[in-house]
């Protein structure tokens, strides 16, 4: 009879990561360089303007996407993708940050 | 809900037109749509109301007894989501720390996947609203700039395909109907609890194409406030 080891589960926190920052800046879209499972994607930025904060798939395609004016911008839901956020607005003056997780 | 094009809403913002002082702001993120958009600029002026500096003081429903607890994994998710550390962001960014106990159940069974809409006050008096397994946002006051609404646009699948495109968000005391542009139509939006949902029936229909947030006040007045998104 072969023997088993039984390991207990180990809970990793994720760890949030900015993945772009700036100021200011014209219509763009940001994205993380690797796909790894996510607990968010959210962007902090000034009231008033509208940004997206997204995931895209393996497919490459852009997937929950949640756009508001409002700060912080927020996609709670975790997913295997890269981080990604975007703004439509030209000629943005103020801070902006976009944020996600990694394992 | 209602996702039926509202005539009616149609039918008052036309009329008002005629009878109302407008106030037609400049193309802008924050501002009322003026001549030149393709989303068919609706007549605005300024609501008689004020609002408070702190969003929370502009919400009854947080000073109701509805229910608090925020049993829903996906919303105590969302709260862990928004008070993340943030390593480098500016503090006036930050929302400040969620009070738990103090949230309030809006809304509940909304849209294809039955989600809830919840507020949530924090530290700094500003209001986060979370829709279940949608999206998540905060404001820190409302204004008339803002049209006294904090609004968010969710796309949960991918773009052009699956799910609908929806609209959710807070709106202040004072604010009587809510209702959304998509491609030049009107649509009311469910207001309940200073909480409001639209969930469109076409799935084909990207997040950019909602081009407005219409919003009616107690005191008769109208506004019309842009998404920030350009037109096509």
């Amino acid at each position: 009879m072969s023997a088993s080891v039984v390991t207990a589960p180990v809970v990793v926190a994720a760890t949030d990561i900015t993945f772009v920052r700036g100021r200011g800046g014209l219509t763009g879209n940001w994205q993380t360089t690797g796909f790894a499972g996510r607990e968010y994607s959210k962007v902090y930025h000034s009231e008033g303007v509208n940004w997206g904060a997204c995931y895209i798939n393996t497919n490459e395609q852009i997937f929950g996407c949640v756009h508001s004016s409002n700060n912080p911008t927020v996609q709670p839901n975790n997913a295997y993708a890269r981080g990604h956020c975007m703004f439509g607005e030209d000629n943005l003056t103020t801070i902006w940050n976009c944020h996600t997780t990694q394992p | 809900m209602n996702r039926h094009r509202s005539r009616r809403f149609s039918q008052i913002l036309s009329a008002s037109a005629l009878v109302v002082s407008l106030t037609l702001a400049g193309c802008g993120a924050q501002g009322a749509t003026g001549p030149g958009d393709d989303t068919g600029a609706a007549p605005t002026s300024s609501p008689s109301i004020e609002f408070s500096a702190n969003a929370v003081d502009d919400l009854e429903a947080l000073a109701s007894e509805r229910a608090a607890a925020a049993s829903d994994p996906a919303v105590s998710e969302a709260i862990a989501d928004i008070g993340a550390p943030a390593a480098g962001v500016a503090e006036e960014l930050l929302p400040g720390g969620i009070e738990e106990d103090r949230g309030r159940l809006l809304q509940t069974d909304l849209g294809e996947r039955g989600s809830s809409l919840w507020v949530f006050p924090t530290a700094k008096g500003h209001a986060c609203y979370i829709l279940t397994n949608a999206g998540a946002g905060c404001v820190e006051a409302f204004d008339v700039e803002d049209g006294g609404v904090a609004w968010s646009i969710f796309d949960r699948d991918v773009l052009r395909e699956g799910e609908p495109v929806g609209v959710f968000g807070l709106a202040a005391d004072g604010v009587l109907e809510v209702s959304v542009v998509i491609d030049g139509e009107t649509y009311s939006a469910e207001l309940e609890n200073n909480g409001f949902f639209y969930q469109h029936s076409d799935s084909s229909v990207p997040p950019e194409s909602v081009k407005q947030i219409l919003i009616q006040y107690a005191d008769g007045s109208l506004r019309a406030v842009s998404t920030g998104f350009p037109s096509s």
